[in-house]
């Protein structure tokens, strides 16, 4: 078993030298050939080690392979954990990258540069198999650089393309800040527990009795830390802005690395260090708040973008969102559980954009389709699949998941759990709302493509389409596995991951919740179910109904239409309720907050550094004479010292 | 062994390059043009002999002071040794087809290289402070010389004009440091100038002994370039031909080090903690002016400059520990230093042409696959000098770090953490500027002329980067084995 | 004559170097200077060597002075290769290398 899960990044790590370095002579089919297929058995190792682990009946293995650094007395190995999350993590990572690898070959197979995107993309599949391997800080963060740099490439896949490299760049930067807390609160870890091994540093804290920290102890400032990594790894804000920029790259990379896997890590590492966090509180509260608010706020500005892209990157922000107001609620199985069914269904929604915008011939924006059910049968119906699944409708996938996240935020007695439930409730209303209007605005309604570029929209290649149809079905039944309580019956992944908690102070609080009858939980998933219907509902109104198109949404308001327009309810309803709505979202919430702030941070962060290098660089003025006087200045310095110091 | 056997067993290496090194002066004049080529070849062949006699004699259990006090024989010595001669081997190979193409003399080239070891070992192994001195003015003459090698060329002048000046005052200050540490104590040997101090505290309101250890350590800043004696570093580089910027980056840095490490431990353990704030306000300074100078470069040649003083800084961490774990930390990255940053210049050497025409990352627009065999290798050099992990730049970084951590220094760890975040941006730029952007479409694009032997160092580096990120066990131990010679 | 006498000559002959170097723009008056400042290094070693008698003091005035006519050698030859070039030894115009 040791070497069976070595070979599962191994082998993407092979794929990608073989196309990295002779891929420009191989002939594409080969190049194709040696991607999907290190993929593909590294999936089949991953099942294969699935049912051997169940089989084996452990809590967790621990395979150590080589020692990787030792100086003084600090240790790291590298060495993998296997236990339910790293297995839940394999599988979703290596299960849908193997999809996506095989959708890309329709995908990218006219695009210049396919060795290069299949070596890219091969590498990213070991960086985040390491990532989540890994058995300590240490060889979590290799991983965690490793996905960063795969993503920085791949975002500026299409270099020639200006917007392409600034979005590079800004991810880059962003991503940078989010380090830096990460690195620091390893160090910290490092410091005070002396190791860095999960395990160890998880059973130093029960051994030497850290209780819940009631004000900010260490544990606490340990999770800020790594919550500010997470930040800008899982697109929260403040960081989440390169998020909807990185939509530059091509389309399978925001489905593989900008929707399912890489921007989970946040997500992951948190759950992984769930030792840490169930005894901070305070870190806890500062997940969930910025988690609730984004999932919130990344919704609304999903509402109006008309580029469809950008609405599922939106999305993207917001389901992350629910992820970490899991995590604050210490519903960690929940977020994983959200993890994995929403990489499902986003992967789904973002390959089934992807194969609408290589049919409409790389148009995005959403003025420009409608009507193309008829056209992109297949396509159209599994993304409906996706879209109720991400809307919370019953039996499908999401709808379990998000409900798992909203009761629990309900039930469970942290500080502040009641905010976060009412911000998921409405963003889960927002939420339906923004992916109905993508549905109708994209296959429904009357199409206002032109006649002539209508007659060359045809369904995408059959590689496509059946990875679209397996998305499909897992994001249908994927669900199934976590039901809920009230359902009696007993929810299996919650039990899987059970061992993974082991560290925690109270068990108690997140198994069952006491002083909640199943009644309540009814009561809970009524009222999603019911949020998702008035979302759908208003959506089918304004855009099926009153055939409201992004552009005829951009001239609402306008006076003289309030007089003229035989829909003159309508209209004031339009005025008073989606107007200022939309004009928040799109004037107050993504043009001042996320263009003018937060991009206005990060560029002055840029400018700073980059006045300060000015700066340092003009003291090499190249005069000699100037150059000794720094020394002598360097000596008098020292001098100086030295005299305050020790000269009696 | 006797101990007259012993003498010349110690210095066997230092002797083999010393005639060697007389041996191309006396052939080379002799040599038709075509020929010249071989004084390389010996000078190569004289550090392969070197490496093996540092490697049959080895110390690893004892440290003996032979050569009447004048040096030690200890592992500490072998492992510095070894590190020297793998960087004079690797830049020979380098400068095979360099001299070549830029029309210069391969004798001299080969006999200065040869001496410049000889000045590296001689600080490293030194006893004594006249024999530190000593070794440290013949590498200086040498590199002096080496700097300004382009005769013809005026920057290349320029060059060697700065480093000589600013070299000789502060060798000058250096040595006036040396002579009150002398008056204080009376010897200019390591252990006896530690003897003295180790009796007592008298030495605490001793301005002899101060002002001594203030302008040797002015004298080694310069060598090492630490902040603010580093002014120097980025116009000699860019100055210098492309293969001797190279040596200067690792050379003289890690003899600094060595030597450094040396006087630091065991000449004034006593004293360290007096000293460690000027270190740590040293360290500060120069990995924020190296990282924040190196942002806005344009020649590939001049931000390596600028980033081998950060580099400098990360490694005085080690010094502020001064514990076993910082100690190893500061060896094992000077060997990484050495594969990362002499494969970096060995593949700007190739890409800059003849004259050094392509120097600027403008320059460097989308070659990267069209020349993978080159740009791969440099893609992992300057991701090693990112920090980034996998790489032996990244474990390097990781120990210094850890070791300062666990000494209790957390604002500066934070600041260095701060300092390698900024480091990535420039250091992904070339990267970017290689893979990233389209190709010039008009003016002249680099045209690739290389040797095997050139191909051949850059892949030997690129696989040791790779090798020490994965595996660094091994170095570590070596490291900490030899360290502990120093008597921490 | 106390031996402080001797180490404020040499120290003001040190200083009288350093200005040396950081006011004269001609290379060999630098190079002068640098000389100077060598020069009280010796000075400095022979007095210290007479106050321990030993002569671990001298042996170190022989080598510096070796080595600061190895360096002047050196340098002399480095500011003939400028003067080649441009046709002038003034320090302050050998300035391309810069920022």
């Amino acid at each position: 078993m040791k070497t069976l899960l070595i070979f599962i990044p191994i082998l993407p790590l092979i794929g990608f030298l073989l196309n990295g370095i002779f891929g420009r002579s191989f002939p594409k089919k080969l190049v194709h050939r040696i991607a999907i297929t290190t993929t593909g058995i590294s999936f089949l190792l991953a099942v294969i080690t699935f049912f051997k682990f169940l089989s084996l009946d452990v809590e967790s293995l621990v395979f150590n392979y080589f020692t990787w650094i030792k100086a003084g007395d600090f240790v790291a190995n590298f060495g993998f954990l296997l236990d339910p999350l790293s297995m839940v993590m394999v599988l979703v990572v290596t299960g849908v990258g193997f999809l996506i690898h095989v959708y890309s070959i329709g995908y990218m197979w006219n695009d210049i540069g396919y060795n290069r995107f299949f070596a890219y993309l091969n590498l990213f599949m070991f960086s985040m198999l390491i990532l989540v391997l890994a058995n300590n800080y240490l060889l979590l963060f290799v991983g965690w650089e490793g996905v960063g740099l795969c993503s920085y490439l791949l975002i500026g896949f299409y270099f020639h393309k200006k917007s392409a490299s600034d979005a590079g760049k800004k991810a880059f930067i962003v991503n940078r800040i989010g380090d830096f807390g990460f690195v620091v609160g390893l160090m910290l870890i490092f410091f005070t527990f002396r190791t860095i091994d999960f395990e160890k540093v998880f059973s130093e804290i029960v051994n030497r009795g850290y209780g819940v920290e009631a004000g900010w102890g260490v544990l606490t400032v340990i999770g800020v830390l790594l919550f500010i990594g997470a930040t800008g790894k899982s697109a929260q804000i403040p960081l989440y802005v390169w998020l909807p920029d990185a939509m530059e790259g091509p389309t399978p990379v925001s489905a593989l690395i900008h929707a399912a896997t890489m921007v989970t890590a946040g997500v992951y590492m948190i759950t992984r260090s769930n030792a840490i966090y169930s005894r901070a509180p305070h870190a806890l509260f500062i997940v969930g708040l910025i988690g609730s608010i984004t999932a919130l706020f990344a919704a609304t500005i999903g509402i109006f973008q008309r580029d469809i892209k950008r609405v599922l990157a939106y999305s993207t922000v917001s389901q992350l969102g629910y992820m970490f107001t899991a995590l604050g609620v210490l519903a960690f199985s929940a977020g994983i559980f959200h993890l994995m069914t929403h990489a499902f269904f986003k992967a789904l929604l973002f390959l089934g954009s992807g194969s609408v915008i290589l049919a409409l011939h790389h148009e995005q924006d959403m003025q420009n389709m409608g009507g193309l059910k008829k056209y992109l049968p297949i396509t159209c119906w599994t993304m409906w699949a996706a879209t109720l699944a991400i809307s919370g409708i019953p039996i499908f996938a999401g709808f379990f998941s998000k409900d798992e996240i909203l009761w629990r935020s309900y039930s469970t007695p942290v500080k502040g759990h009641m905010i976060f439930y009412i911000l998921g409730t409405v963003a889960a209303l927002i939420t339906a709302l923004y992916m109905f209007r993508l549905m109708f605005l994209t296959f429904h309604g009357k199409t206002r493509l032109p006649e002539d570029k209508l007659s060359h929209v045809h369904e995408s290649p059959k590689s496509m389409t059946g990875v679209l149809v397996v998305l499909a079905i897992l994001s249908t039944i994927g669900g199934f596995v976590g039901m809920p309580g009230w359902t009696k019956i007993p929810n299996i992944f919650e039990n899987f991951l059970e061992p993974v908690f082991k560290f925690m102070p109270h068990k108690g609080i997140v198994h069952a919740v006491e002083g909640h009858s199943a009644g309540n939980e009814l009561l809970v998933t009524l009222v999603s179910i019911l949020v998702a219907g008035i979302g759908a509902l208003i959506a089918y109104i304004i855009y099926l109904k009153k055939e409201v198109t992004p552009e005829k949404e951009e001239n609402l308001g306008l006076i003289y239409k309030l007089i003229f327009n035989k829909y003159y309810v309508d209209e004031i309803y339009n005025f008073l309720v989606v107007q200022p709505i939309k004009w928040f979202s799109t004037n107050v919430l993504w043009k001042i907050v996320d263009v003018s702030i937060i991009d206005g941070i990060v560029n002055g962060y840029a400018y700073l550094t980059e006045g300060l290098s000015v700066g340092v660089s003009k003291i090499q003025n190249g005069f000699i004479r100037s150059y000794v006087g720094w020394i002598a200045l360097g000596g008098i310095g020292i001098l100086y010292y030295i005299l305050i110091n020790f000269i009696k | 062994m006797s101990t007259k056997s012993l003498i010349y067993v110690s210095f066997l290496p230092e002797i083999i390059l010393g005639a060697f090194a007389l041996l191309i002066m006396c052939v080379d004049p002799f040599l038709k043009k075509r020929e010249k080529v071989f004084s390389t070849i010996i000078s190569i062949f004289a550090i392969v002999v070197a490496f093996i006699s540092n490697l049959l004699f080895l110390s690893r259990d004892a440290s003996l002071i032979t050569f009447n006090g004048m040096i030690y024989f200890d592992f500490y010595s072998n492992l510095l040794r070894g590190l020297f001669l793998l960087i004079g081997f690797l830049v020979s190979l380098f400068a095979f087809k360099y001299i070549e193409r830029e029309d210069l003399f391969p004798g001299e080239f080969s006999s200065l290289l040869l001496f410049a070891l000889i000045g590296m070992d001689l600080m490293a192994i030194s006893a004594n402070l006249i024999m530190t001195f000593i070794g440290l003015e013949i590498l200086s003459m040498s590199t002096y010389i080496l700097a300004g090698f382009k005769r013809k060329n005026l920057k290349s002048n320029e060059s060697a004009l700065k480093y000589f000046i600013l070299g000789g005052v502060s060798s000058a200050i250096l040595l006036y440091g040396i002579s009150f540490l002398y008056g204080f104590t009376g010897t200019l040997s390591y252990r006896g100038i530690a003897n003295v101090l180790s009796k007592g505290s008298g030495f605490i309101g001793s301005p002899l002994l101060f002002l001594g250890m203030g302008m040797i350590l002015v004298g080694f800043g310069f060598k090492i370039a630490l902040a603010p004696f580093h002014v120097w570093t980025p116009d000699v580089y860019e100055g210098a031909p492309t293969v001797v910027s190279g040596f200067m980056s690792v050379g003289p840095k890690a003899a600094g080090y060595a030597a450094l490490l040396r006087i630091v431990f065991q000449i004034f353990p006593f004293t360290l903690p007096l000293w460690r704030e000027l270190f740590v306000y040293s360290a500060i300074l120069t990995m924020l002016i190296g990282n924040l100078g190196a942002i806005i470069q344009k020649n590939v040649k001049r931000l390596l400059g600028y980033s081998s003083i950060a580099h400098a800084g990360y490694m005085l961490l080690g010094i502020i520990a001064a514990d076993v774990m910082g100690m190893s930390g500061i060896i094992f990255y000077l060997f990484a230093y050495l594969f990362m940053n002499l494969g970096a210049f060995g593949v700007i050497s190739i890409f800059e042409g003849k004259g050094e025409k392509f120097v600027t990352i403008d320059d460097y627009r989308g070659i990267g696959f069209k020349y993978p065999q080159l740009t791969f290798p440099l893609s992992i050099f300057l991701l090693s000098l990112a920090g980034i992990p996998l790489t032996a730049g990244f474990v390097g970084k990781f120990v210094l770090f850890g070791a300062a951590l666990m000494e209790n220094h957390m604002g500066l760890v934070l600041i260095a953490i701060l300092a390698s975040l900024i480091s990535v941006y420039y250091y992904l730029k070339v990267i970017v500027y290689m893979f990233m952007k389209s190709p010039i479409i008009e003016g002249e694009e680099i045209e690739v002329r290389y040797s095997g032997v050139a191909l051949f160092s850059v892949l030997v580096c690129a696989f040791f980067v790779l090798y020490l990120g994965l595996f660094p066990s091994y170095l570590l131990n070596l490291s900490k084995e030899a360290v502990v010679f120093l008597g921490i | 004559m106390s031996l402080y006498n001797f180490l404020y000559l040499s120290s003001i002959i040190f200083t009288l170097g350093v200005i040396g170097v950081l006011v004269r723009r001609n290379v060999l008056i630098v190079l002068m200077s640098i000389e100077l400042m060598l020069n009280a290094v010796n000075l400095n070693l022979i007095v210290f060597s007479k106050l321990w008698g030993n002569v671990v003091g001298q042996v170190f005035t022989v080598f510096v002075i070796t080595v600061a006519a190895a360096e002047t050698a050196v340098g002399l030859a480095i500011v003939v290769a400028i003067y080649r070039h441009k046709d002038t030894v003034n320090i302050d115009e050998v300035n391309i290398l810069k920022w």
